[in-house]
C-alpha cells in the first residue's frame, strides 16, 4: 500500500462532499451517517455548466439492451466521433450533430423497432394485441424511454399518432412506428437538464429535478437508463435526499453495469482501443510463431490478430474489473500489480508461461471489428488467474495490450510509449512540436540497439526539451518486444532500460518500467491526474476554470483515501456540481 | 498490388458495353459548364517536388508558366505522377501554390493538424477543449450547399485505412469524420434506394414520423441556453434534410453494386471507388471526399518500417527517404487514376462521368517535413477549364516560407485560397454576401515579410486562361 493511505479529513473534502461522502462516513456497506442538510450553498459551490449531452455509442446499445432486451443491440453501429484531448466519449464539446449521425440515429431506430415487432408479445406483456394491449402499453414505455413521465400534451400527440397508424396499418406497425418516434426524439438521445423551478438563495444554482437526477446518475455509474427502483425514487422526489442517493450510488457499483462502465472509462483513458492496431512484422517474428509450432503465413496471421490481439485487448479489461471490484480497488494496484487474468494464447506467447487451468477463469470478452463485411463481432474466451514474474510485470502499463499495441512492425515504440504515460497517466500535455528538424547525425552514430535510434532525439537541441520527458519514460519499456514479450538483449546487445521520471513528486532515475511504475503508483500528480480524468468522464466536459475547487477537493479526497476508486465514484455523484446545474442562460 | 486493367475488372467495369478509357477517345461536352460532381482526394504528407515536378521546356522557374501535357512523353512525366500519364489529357496539374495561411496560423498544434483545417477550410484553427477543429466550411460543403439534390444525399465522407484526421466541415466546429467501415458506406449509400426494405409501411410512414421528431427538437431548443440551442438547430437542420432525402432515396433506382470484402489498405480503395462511382452515376450524391490515410508499408515493399516517422521525416536528408516518398505518392497517383478510369467508363451524355465530374487532389501539407510551400496539387476532369495543362507558379509572395526549423526560403508559393476559391467559382457557387460570383475564402489577406500584405483574395487566372 502506498504511503499516502492516511485517513485524515483533507482541506476542501467537504465543499464537494455533500452528501454523506466524507471519507471518515463511507465504508464498503453505503453510506451509513447522515450529514446535516446544508443551508443556502456557499458561494464557492459550483454548480454544473451542464452543456448539452448526447447518449454517446455505447450508452445508446447499453439503453437499448436494458429498455428492449429481445432486441441484439450488440450489433448498432454509429459513426466515429472526435473527441477532446484527454476527453472522453461522452464530452460535450464535440457532440454536435452530423448528418452520417442523424442518418444512423434513424438507421438504428427503424431496426431496433423492427427487432421489437419480432417478440412483440414479450414486449407487451400481454396475450391479444386487438384489446387495447398496446395503447396501454405504450405510455409506460414511453416513460422508460424518455426517462421521465411524459406531459399529458405529449402523451396525446403519441396516442393520436398511434391510434392513426393503427388504424391505416394495423397494431403491429403501430407499435413499430411509434417506438420509432420515441427512439429519434430528442428526449430519448439528449439529456437536458433543466433543473427544478427553484434558484438556491445566494446562488446561481439550480438543484436537478428528482428524474434528471435518476438519469445522471445512471448514465455515469451505469452507462445505461435508470432501473425501476431509480425511477420509483424519482417519481416519489425522494432523490433530492442525499442519503437516498448515497444508497442508490452503493447499490449500482454492485451491478454489473458499474464494472462495464469503470472498465469502459479505463478503456477510453487508457487507450485499450489501440490494442490490436498494430499491423505487426510476421516475417520479422517468425521464429516466435513458429517455435509455437505455426509454420504457415495464415496460420501465424490468425493466431496474432484473432487469438492474441483480442486476448491482449481485454486482459485490460478483465485486470480492470477484478482489482477493482474483487482487489484493493486503488489506482496503485492497477499501476503496480502483478497479478492477473490472461488467455492461454497470450501467457504463452508474451509471459512464457503457461495458465494453470485447474484455476476457476473469468469468462470476458468484447466487441471487435467484424469479419468479411459483419461491422462488429463479439470475442468472448476465459481469463485465468496468473501471477507475473514481479521482476519484470508491474500493473497494465506492462501487460501486452498497451505494450503491442504503442509499438511499431519490428520493434518497440519508447516515444509513444512514454508519450501515452506522460499524456494519460500525468496528464502532461506536451506541446507540438512545430517542425521536424532533420537528424543528420542518425548514420554517424550507428545505432546498435533500437533505444540508440531514439537515443539521436536528444542530440537535436530542438527535440531535446520535449525528449527528455518522454524517452525518459519510454526507454524504460525497452525490455519489452513489440509483442510485449520480455527480452534482455536487443540486437544482441544488453538492454539499456534506465530511464527518468520527471515531472512529478516522485521525480528521479528508475532502472526500469517496474521500478516506473511503482513510483508513479505511489505519486501523486499521478493520482490528481487520474481524479481530473475522472471528473471529465463523470461532467461529460473537461474542467473549466469554475471546477477548480470541486477537482481539487476530489484529487483530495481520492488520494487520502488510499486512492480507492469506488469511493472516488460515488464522490462525485454526489459532489454538488453533479447535483445542481446553473441557473444561467436558461 | 491491382494494375489498371484487373483493378476494372475487379470493379466489373471493364467489359460489356463499357470500354477502357485508354483504348476509345471520349466525346467532350462543351467546354466552361460547371461540373455537377465534386470528389476531393486528401492523401497525407504532401509530396516532394524535385520527384513531382515537371519543366520539360526549361522554363523559368520565377514566371508564371504553362505547359501542355498532352505534348509529353510518358519517360517526360515525374516518377510521382507517372501512373497518371494516360489520363495527362484531363489533368491540370498545379506547382506552386502554399498554404501560407497554415503557417501564420498561431494555433500552437502540429502541423499536420493545421493543414488539414487550412487545406479545405481555407481559415484558421479554432481551439476547442484542446482539439483543433475547423471554423468555417470546407470547400466541398460550400459545393454541396450549391449543387447537392435535397433528395439525396448531401456529401460523403470516407476516411482509407485507419480514420483519418477530419479535413471536412459542414460549418463552424461541425467536422465531419471520414468513415473507413465498408458495410456503413454501403448502407448509407445504398439501403434505402430502390424502395428501401421493400417499401414496407414503417418505411414509408418515415416522412410522419420524422416531422413527428423535429416537434421534440423544437420544443427542446426553446428552452435551450444559445450554445445548446445552436446544438439542437443543428440536428434540427440535419432532421429536415433527412427527411427530404428518406423520400427520395426509397424513390431512386440503382445498381447496387455487391459489398465487396476487404483484408487491406487497397481493397478499401477499390470497394471505396466501386461504390462512390455507382452512387454517383444514379445520383445519390454529388460530392464526396475520400480522405487517404499514410500508406502502410507493405503496400510499398517496405514491410515493417514507419512511413511516416522512418521516411516522411527524412525527406531532406535521406535519398532512400526520397524514394519511398516518391514511391508513395506514386502509389496515390495509381489510385487517383483509377478513380479516373472508373468515372470514364461510365457513359454520360455525350461523354463520361469524368466529363462532369471534377477531382482535386490535395494534402495537408507540401511534403513529409512538414512544409507548407509549393504544395502538389492535382485538378482532373469536368469541363471548367481546359484540362491537359501544368501550370507553374513562382515563388513571389513576400513571406520567408518555412522549410524546417531555422531554415526558411526568401519568398513563398501563392495562397492556396485562390485554388479553394477557383473551384467554388467554377461551380457557380455564389458569394454569400453579394449574390455575386464567389471572390474569396474568410482569410482574405495576411501579413509578410516586412508587413507587406498578402493578398489571398481572387481565383487562379491560369485555371480560365489556358
Amino acid at each position: 500500500m502506498a504511503s499516502h493511505s492516511s485517513k485524515t479529513s483533507p482541506v476542501g473534502w467537504s465543499l464537494a462532499l455533500t452528501l454523506c461522502f466524507g471519507a471518515a462516513a463511507v465504508t464498503a456497506a453505503g453510506c451509513n451517517e447522515a450529514e446535516p442538510e446544508p443551508g443556502p450553498a456557499p458561494a464557492e459551490l459550483v454548480p454544473d455548466a451542464a452543456p448539452l449531452a448526447r447518449l454517446t455509442a455505447e450508452q445508446y446499445r447499453n439503453t437499448i439492451r436494458d429498455l428492449l432486451p429481445t432486441v441484439n443491440s450488440g450489433h448498432i453501429t454509429f459513426p466515429v466521433e472526435l473527441e477532446g484531448r484527454g476527453g472522453f466519449e461522452n464530452n460535450a464539446a464535440f457532440n454536435t450533430a452530423t448528418p452520417a449521425l442523424v442518418e444512423a440515429y434513424q438507421r438504428a431506430a427503424r431496426h431496433v423497432a423492427s427487432a421489437a415487432m419480432e417478440d412483440i408479445d414479450a414486449m407487451l406483456g400481454c396475450e391479444s394485441l386487438e384489446e387495447g394491449c398496446a395503447r396501454g402499453w405504450l405510455p409506460g414505455f414511453a416513460e422508460l424511454a424518455w426517462r421521465r413521465p411524459l406531459t399529458q400534451a405529449e402523451l396525446d400527440t403519441l396516442l393520436a399518432n398511434f391510434d392513426s397508424w393503427q388504424g391505416s396499418h394495423g397494431t403491429d406497425v403501430a407499435v413499430e412506428l411509434s417506438l420509432s418516434y420515441l427512439l429519434q426524439s430528442a428526449e430519448f438521445l439528449y439529456f437536458p437538464r433543466f433543473g427544478t423551478e427553484t434558484v438556491i438563495e445566494g446562488t446561481d444554482a439550480v438543484p436537478l429535478t428528482d428524474y434528471e437526477l435518476a438519469s445522471r446518475l445512471s448514465y455515469f455509474l451505469w452507462n445505461s437508463m435508470p432501473d425501476a427502483e431509480l425511477l420509483d425514487l424519482a417519481r416519489e422526489g425522494r432523490l433530492q435526499d442525499r442519503q437516498v442517493l448515497a444508497d442508490q450510488a452503493f447499490r449500482m457499483l454492485g451491478d454489473y453495469r458499474a464494472i462495464d462502465m469503470v472498465v469502459s472509462f479505463h478503456r477510453q483513458n487508457w487507450d485499450f482501443d489501440d490494442v490490436g492496431s498494430n499491423p505487426i512484422d510476421l516475417d520479422y517474428y517468425a521464429p516466435v510463431f513458429e517455435a509455437m509450432g505455426l509454420e504457415a503465413e495464415d496460420d501465424k496471421s490468425d493466431y496474432y490478430y484473432l487469438e492474441y490481439s483480442p486476448g491482449a485487448r481485454f486482459e485490460s479489461d478483465v485486470f480492470v474489473a477484478q482489482h477493482v471490484f474483487h482487489g484493493e480497488g486503488t489506482l496503485e494496484a492497477l499501476l503496480t500489480s502483478n497479478k492477473a487474468w490472461v488467455t492461454p494464447d497470450v501467457a504463452r506467447l508474451a509471459y512464457q508461461q503457461e495458465v494453470d487451468d485447474s484455476l476457476a477463469p473469468i469468462t470476458w470478452g468484447g466487441l471487435v471489428a467484424g469479419e468479411g463485411n459483419d461491422e462488429i463481432g463479439v470475442w468472448t474466451t476465459e481469463y485465468y488467474p496468473i501471477e507475473l514474474d514481479p521482476m519484470q510485470r508491474a500493473g497494465l502499463f506492462t501487460m501486452a495490450g498497451f505494450l503491442s499495441a504503442k509499438a511499431g512492425p519490428q520493434q518497440p515504440a519508447p516515444v509513444r510509449r512514454g508519450v501515452t504515460i506522460l499524456d494519460r497517466l500525468m496528464c502532461i500535455e506536451l506541446v507540438p512540436p512545430g517542425d521536424v528538424p532533420p537528424l543528420e547525425e542518425a548514420e554517424a552514430l550507428e545505432p546498435k540497439t533500437n533505444r540508440d535510434k531514439y537515443a539521436i532525439h536528444s542530440q537535436s537541441e530542438a527535440c531535446a526539451g520535449c525528449h527528455d520527458s518522454i524517452d525518459g519514460i519510454g526507454f524504460t519499456f525497452e525490455n519489452y518486444d513489440s509483442l510485449g514479450r520480455w527480452r534482455d538483449t536487443d540486437n544482441g546487445y544488453p538492454v539499456d532500460a534506465t530511464g527518468q521520471l520527471l515531472g512529478t513528486d516522485q521525480d528521479g532515475p528508475v532502472n526500469d518500467a517496474v521500478e516506473l511504475m511503482t513510483k508513479m503508483g505511489q505519486s501523486r500528480a499521478v493520482h490528481d491526474c487520474y481524479t481530473k480524468q475522472w471528473f471529465r468522464y463523470a461532467f461529460g466536459r473537461n474542467e473549466a476554470a469554475a471546477d477548480v475547487e470541486t477537482v481539487l477537493a476530489m484529487q483530495e479526497g481520492f488520494w487520502s483515501s488510499g486512492g480507492d476508486i469506488r469511493l472516488l465514484i460515488v464522490n462525485l455523484a454526489g459532489s454538488y456540481s453533479f447535483r445542481h446545474r446553473r441557473a444561467q442562460g436558461l | 498490388m491491382l494494375n489498371r486493367r484487373r483493378f476494372l475488372t475487379a470493379l466489373g467495369l471493364a467489359s460489356g458495353s463499357l470500354f477502357l478509357p485508354s483504348l476509345a477517345r471520349r466525346v467532350r461536352g462543351a467546354p466552361g459548364d460547371p461540373p455537377t460532381r465534386l470528389i476531393v482526394i486528401v492523401s497525407q504528407h504532401g509530396g516532394w517536388m524535385p520527384t513531382w515536378a515537371m519543366n520539360p521546356a526549361g522554363n523559368p522557374a520565377d514566371a508564371v508558366w504553362q505547359h501542355d501535357l498532352t505534348a509529353m512523353s510518358q519517360a517526360e512525366f515525374s516518377p510521382s505522377l507517372a501512373p497518371l500519364f494516360p489520363y495527362a489529357d484531363r489533368t491540370i496539374a498545379i506547382e506552386g501554390l502554399s498554404m501560407v495561411s497554415g503557417d501564420i496560423d498561431p494555433a500552437g498544434v502540429l502541423r499536420h493538424e493545421i493543414g488539414q483545417i487550412h487545406t479545405l477550410t481555407g481559415n484558421e484553427v479554432e481551439m476547442v477543449a484542446g482539439l483543433p477543429i475547423g471554423k468555417s466550411p470546407s470547400i466541398d460543403q460550400l459545393v454541396a450547399n450549391h449543387i447537392a439534390r435535397p433528395d439525396r444525399l448531401r456529401s460523403l465522407e470516407v476516411s482509407i485505412g485507419d480514420i483519418c484526421p477530419v479535413v471536412n466541415y459542414r460549418d463552424r466546429l461541425q467536422p465531419l469524420l471520414g468513415e473507413n467501415r465498408m458495410p456503413v458506406i454501403h448502407e448509407r449509400l445504398f439501403g434505402l434506394v430502390n424502395g428501401g426494405a421493400g417499401g414496407s409501411p414503417a418505411l414509408v410512414e418515415q416522412g410522419k414520423v420524422m416531422t413527428m421528431v423535429d416537434e421534440r427538437y423544437a420544443a427542446l431548443s426553446s428552452r435551450l441556453s444559445t450554445e445548446d440551442q445552436q446544438k439542437v438547430e443543428v440536428h434540427r437542420d440535419l432532421l429536415s434534410d433527412l427527411r427530404g432525402q428518406v423520400d427520395g432515396l426509397m424513390a431512386a433506382s440503382c445498381e447496387v453494386p455487391e459489398l465487396q470484402p476487404v483484408s487491406d489498405y487497397n481493397d478499401e480503395w477499390a470497394a471505396t471507388v466501386s461504390m462512390l462511382t455507382a452512387a454517383l452515376s444514379c445520383d445519390l450524391l454529388r460530392v464526396a471526399t475520400l480522405n487517404l490515410a499514410t500508406v502502410p508499408g507493405n503496400q510499398l515493399g517496405i514491410a515493417g518500417d514507419d512511413v511516416h516517422d522512418g521516411y516522411a521525416h527524412q525527406l531532406a536528408t535521406s535519398d532512400a527517404a526520397v524514394q519511398v516518398m516518391t514511391d508513395y505518392t506514386a502509389y496515390h497517383s495509381t489510385q487517383v487514376a483509377q478513380l479516373l478510369a472508373a468515372l470514364d467508363a461510365i457513359p454520360e451524355g455525350d461523354g463520361t462521368m469524368l466529363d462532369n465530374t471534377l477531382v482535386l487532389w490535395t494534402s495537408e501539407l507540401a511534403d513529409g517535413i512538414h512544409g507548407f510551400d509549393r504544395m502538389p496539387i492535382c485538378l482532373f476532369g469536368g469541363q471548367t477549364w481546359q484540362t491537359g495543362r501544368y501550370i507553374h507558379y513562382p515563388s513571389d509572395v513576400p513571406y520567408e516560407a518555412w522549410v524546417w526549423d531555422g531554415v526558411r526560403r526568401s519568398s513563398s508559393g501563392r495562397p492556396h485560397q485562390k485554388l479553394l476559391s477557383s473551384i467554388l467559382r467554377g461551380f457557380g457557387v455564389p458569394d454569400p454576401d453579394t449574390g455575386e460570383q464567389w471572390s474569396a475564402m474568410p482569410i482574405t489577406e495576411l501579413s509578410g515579410k516586412d508587413g507587406a500584405k498578402i493578398d489571398c483574395t481572387g481565383v487562379l487566372d491560369e485555371l480560365w486562361n489556358p
